[in-house]
């Protein structure tokens, strides 16, 4: 035996739906257990049980070989397992110790002859040695005073799983944590997790990316529509490829990137000299000035957090500019709102999948006309066709190969990869001549993540102009005929794709370098 | 499995109340020297087996059916539309005023010029806190409510002043027959008052149900952010939810004029108040059209068998008034949360029966 933790013959349905079906699992203590599997496989569904988010229907979970039963979150904890969601549970305006101290607070005491009092007044120089020590302790980078709100994305995870780490948690489960980092902090996090494992924890990982499998796990354990499949070792046998074919159950190709634009092609998105101040008065956008031609994908790189989320909401009118403008197609939709930017078939891929691209509380059949329910396709004289709904729902969820657990359910019911089909199949579906894509691959799974980058691709060579905003330098250098870098709210770089290096790219990305004379109309080619 | 079971929890979600709120009313009653049993059987009885009965059950629902539903709209729309009561003073108040100033025209044609222009007034009076909200991002909650005493005190004023018929009682001039909702069966109070609610009922079914204006309005009130990122004019969308509330309300104030008082006395709106009861309609109805049409008829019911009690037992009316609110209160506290851990133990035990079935099906 000696397993840490084991999950024997766990399942769990849903209605008729079986997600996680007996799956036997075992993982050993100081082990790092890789989960991978495509979208909608179980994964996710399959933690939370471990976490005490879902009671099991059938099965066991065991922890040092004695059963348990874990009725919530802060029982798992109890029983030594802690979990990070993808979907962070911070407080913006608190600090980093007075997040981590959240609910487990150090209490001032009073000295009175012989006995201690406790006071209900918060002790915090002694809270803020205890969390430095911890931090210290498994060397993660974090200044302890600083409000959340002033963190990266990288950082607010390194702080979530200290609140765990802090509560003592022997094995601790991370569900898709690099989907959101950038690649120096995906470095950095599988750093923390081999701090992790010299410390004797036990560490489960669920990720769609393989080579970050193949740089940290120890073991790796494929699920494919809620069975487990296979378990085997990090070794020279666990090629990428036969991983992603047993994940697959088929073999995936490499996607097919000829590029087939010419040059001359008209441009049909440009933005001019953009600047943008934010609610503080800070300048987050200064002199942006990009354009897309027909038959063109360019892609906007850099570290998160240094304006592309601005430009977006500039770009879609969810924020007032200060100057420049913005047109498509030669039409002006500077400041326009969303609605209007519709009307002259733009169509957006929002980066915040459950705030700006669905309605978790609605179903996918109305999620799938969000924008377009005037349309003549959908409505007549404001009445809502609903066959035609149905129809649309049916299709779609063919085309796209939508996971579904009944016929039309709620989005809130769809794993996180298939939610994001809900928004591409929806934004894909009416044909935009301008596109724009931000994070359109964010925790997609091998399959899909093909899928959509062929799609894009697909419009590319249809015509259309796609501005692709993501994270992921790989991506970005896979799909874009060429990459602009943002850096501090500035365009510092421009390349044609073929002649720039992933290294090339990161120097601009955090500021090492830059080009000259970048300001006002952009680029060599501009 | 899942979804029944769901229902089944909000169901008794709104029984649980109403079980405590008559328990609470039941104490009172006790309290009173009665027999809360026979009291209660005696409002069922007076209220629904018979037809006077029946007929004064649904005069008193008509006007809390349209101020329930004007708030099935603003808060499926994310509106806390809470000026229901000025609205339905407003409208009260100015088809009053159209209903004895205008004389010689045909009743039907009278009627409906008084109930357009309550709906009208209405709708103008919620223009305001539309405007300040939708332009100046002023909560609505708290114009709203501030303007139901603004509304009340000028048709108190206009009743008091320039309007003032009678010394004894405060009270405008009645309207012209012409003006009044006929009776629908001569003996019987009803009038066609319960049609035009009815009506409304309908109307607000078919439009959210059924419309792309409805899909808009659940949209916004469920997700503000997205149905702006997709494009839906929320300011725009905004202003209308709240006309068509105050347009509602406002038409049930025209409605109860023209049907039992045919003129306008400030305390026509009694304790505690008509739009407030719609919230009560609205809360055991939970913001479905057909559950608030349903739940205002059973309100009508207990409002009308209060007023028999004070004849036939010779209990206050107050005794009813507290069941009445603290069915309110009750109503506020979700005494059961659906993802509670009960509740997921007890899904979790429905799901593995169905998952065993299946199973052994297979
Ligand atoms: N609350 C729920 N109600 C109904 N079905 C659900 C619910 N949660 C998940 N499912 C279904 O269970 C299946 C497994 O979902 P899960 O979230 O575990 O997938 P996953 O492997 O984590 O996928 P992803 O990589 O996309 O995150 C999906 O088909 C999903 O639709
Ligand atoms: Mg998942």
């Amino acid at each position: 035996m000696g397993s840490k933790i084991e999950a024997v013959g766990l399942t769990k349905y849903f209605g008729d739906f079986t997600a996680v079906d007996h799956i036997d699992l075992a993982v050993r203590e100081g082990e790092i257990r890789a989960l991978i599997g495509e979208n909608g496989a179980g994964k996710t569904t399959l933690m939370n049980m471990l976490y005490g988010l879902f009671r099991p229907d059938e099965g066991e979970i065991r922890i040092d070989g004695a059963p348990v039963k874990l009725s919530s979150p802060l029982d798992a904890i109890a029983h030594g397992i802690g979990m990070v969601h993808q979907h962070f549970k911070l407080v913006p305006s608190l600090t980093v110790y007075e997040n981590l101290m959240l609910g487990t607070e150090i209490e001032r005491e009073l000295k009175l002859g012989g006995r201690t009092v406790r006071l209900p007044i918060i002790d915090t120089r002694r809270e803020r040695q205890a969390v430095q020590q911890i931090v210290d302790r498994f060397d993660f980078m974090l200044d302890i005073d600083r409000p959340v709100r002033d963190l990266s994305v990288g950082e607010r995870q390194r702080l979530e799983i200290l609140k765990m780490l802090y509560r003592n948690v022997d094995v601790l489960i991370l569900d898709e944590p690099t989907a959101v980092l950038t690649p120096q902090e995906v470095d950095m996090l599988i750093e923390n997790l081999h701090a992790l494992k010299r410390e004797g924890k036990t560490v489960l990982l669920i990720t769609h990316k393989l080579a970050e499998v193949k740089s940290c796990a120890d073991t790796i354990s494929v699920i494919r529509a809620g069975k487990h499949v296979v378990t085997v070792t990090n070794d020279d046998d666990a090629t990428t490829e036969m991983l992603a074919e047993k994940m697959v159950g088929r073999k995936v190709a490499d996607i097919d990137r000829t590029r087939r634009f010419a040059n001359d092609r008209k441009v049909l998105y440009r933005v001019d000299s953009l600047c943008a101040k934010d609610r503080n008065g800070r300048q987050v956008l200064s002199d942006v000035s990009l354009h897309v031609r027909a038959g063109e994908i360019v892609g906007v790189a850099g570290v998160e957090g240094n304006g592309q989320s601005e430009l977006i909401m500039v770009i879609t009118g969810l924020m007032k500019h200060t100057k420049g403008s913005i047109t498509v197609d030669g039409a002006d939709v500077t400041g326009v709102w969303p609605h209007e930017l519709k009307a002259h078939k733009f169509g957006i891929i929002p980066e915040d999948r459950y705030i700006r691209g669905l309605c978790p509380e609605m179903k996918v059949s109305q999620n799938l006309i969000a924008g377009f329910e005037g349309q003549e396709r959908f409505s007549r004289h404001g009445f809502l066709k609903r066959k035609a709904m149905e129809e649309n729902r049916k299709e779609k969820v063919e085309k796209y190969q939508v996971r579904l657990s009944s016929k039309d359910p709620y989005i809130s019911e769809l794993s996180g990869g298939n939610a994001q089909k809900i928004i591409i199949a929806r934004e894909l579906g009416q044909d935009p001549k301008v596109m724009l894509a931000c994070q359109p691959t964010r925790g997609l799974d091998l399959g899909s993540t093909e899928f959509v980058q062929n799609e894009l691709l697909r419009i590319r060579d249809e015509g259309k102009a796609v501005l692709l905003v993501s994270s992921d330098l790989s991506e970005v250098l896979a799909l874009s005929d060429r990459i602009v870098v943002m850096y501090r709210g500035r365009i510092t770089g421009h390349f044609e794709a073929g002649h720039v290096t992933a290294e090339e790219l990161g120097l601009y990305m955090v500021g090492a370098k830059r080009m000259e004379g970048l300001a006002g109309e952009e680029g060599n080619d501009g | 499995m899942d979804k029944l079971l769901k229902k089944g929890l909000r169901v008794f979600n709104i029984v649980l109340p109403v079980l405590a709120a008559l328990l609470l009313g039941a104490i009172a009653i006790r309290a009173d020297g009665a027999d809360p049993i026979r009291v209660y059987r005696s409002i069922l009885q007076s209220a629904f087996f018979n037809l006077k009965g029946l007929s004064s059950t649904l005069v008193y629902a008509t006007p809390l059916i349209m101020t329930g539903l004007c708030l099935v709209i603003a808060f499926r729309g994310g509106v806390f539309n809470m000026g229901g009561e000025g609205q339905l003073y407003m409208g009260a108040f100015f088809a009053t005023v159209l209903g004895f100033s205008v004389t010689g025209l045909p009743p039907w044609l009278h009627t409906t010029l008084c109930l357009l222009c309550g709906a009208v007034c209405g709708a103008l009076w919620a223009l305001i806190p539309a405007l300040l909200k939708a332009y100046l991002h002023i909560n609505e909650l708290v114009t709203t409510i501030m303007l139901n005493y603004v509304a009340i005190t000028i048709c108190n004023f206009l009743t008091n002043g320039p309007f003032c018929y009678s010394y004894q009682y405060t009270s405008t001039q009645p309207v012209a027959p012409s003006a009044e909702l006929p009776l629908l069966f001569p003996g019987y109070t009803l009038t066609a008052g319960i049609f035009i609610a009815l009506a409304v009922g309908v109307f607000v079914w078919i439009l959210m149900n059924r419309t792309t204006f409805g899909y808009k309005v659940d949209t916004i009130g469920y997700r503000q952010e997205f149905a702006e990122a997709v494009g839906m004019n929320v300011r725009k969308r905004t202003m209308q939810i709240f006309l068509l509330s105050g347009a509602i309300a406002g038409l049930a104030g025209a409605t109860v004029i023209l049907s039992v008082y045919h003129r306008f006395t400030p305390s026509f709106s009694a304790n505690p108040g008509l739009g407030w009861d719609g919230m009560t309609a609205v809360m055991l109805g939970g913001s479905s059209p057909v559950g608030t049409v349903v739940a205002a008829v059973m309100l009508g019911a207990f409002k009308f068998g209060s007023v028999s009690l004070q004849v036939k037992f010779g209990i206050p009316t107050e005794v009813i008034q507290i069941v009445q609110s603290s069915l309110m209160l009750f109503l506020s506290i979700r005494f059961i949360r659906e993802n509670s851990e009960t509740v997921q133990r007890l899904l979790a035990k429905a799901s593995t029966r169905t998952g065993k079935k299946k199973k052994e099906g297979a």
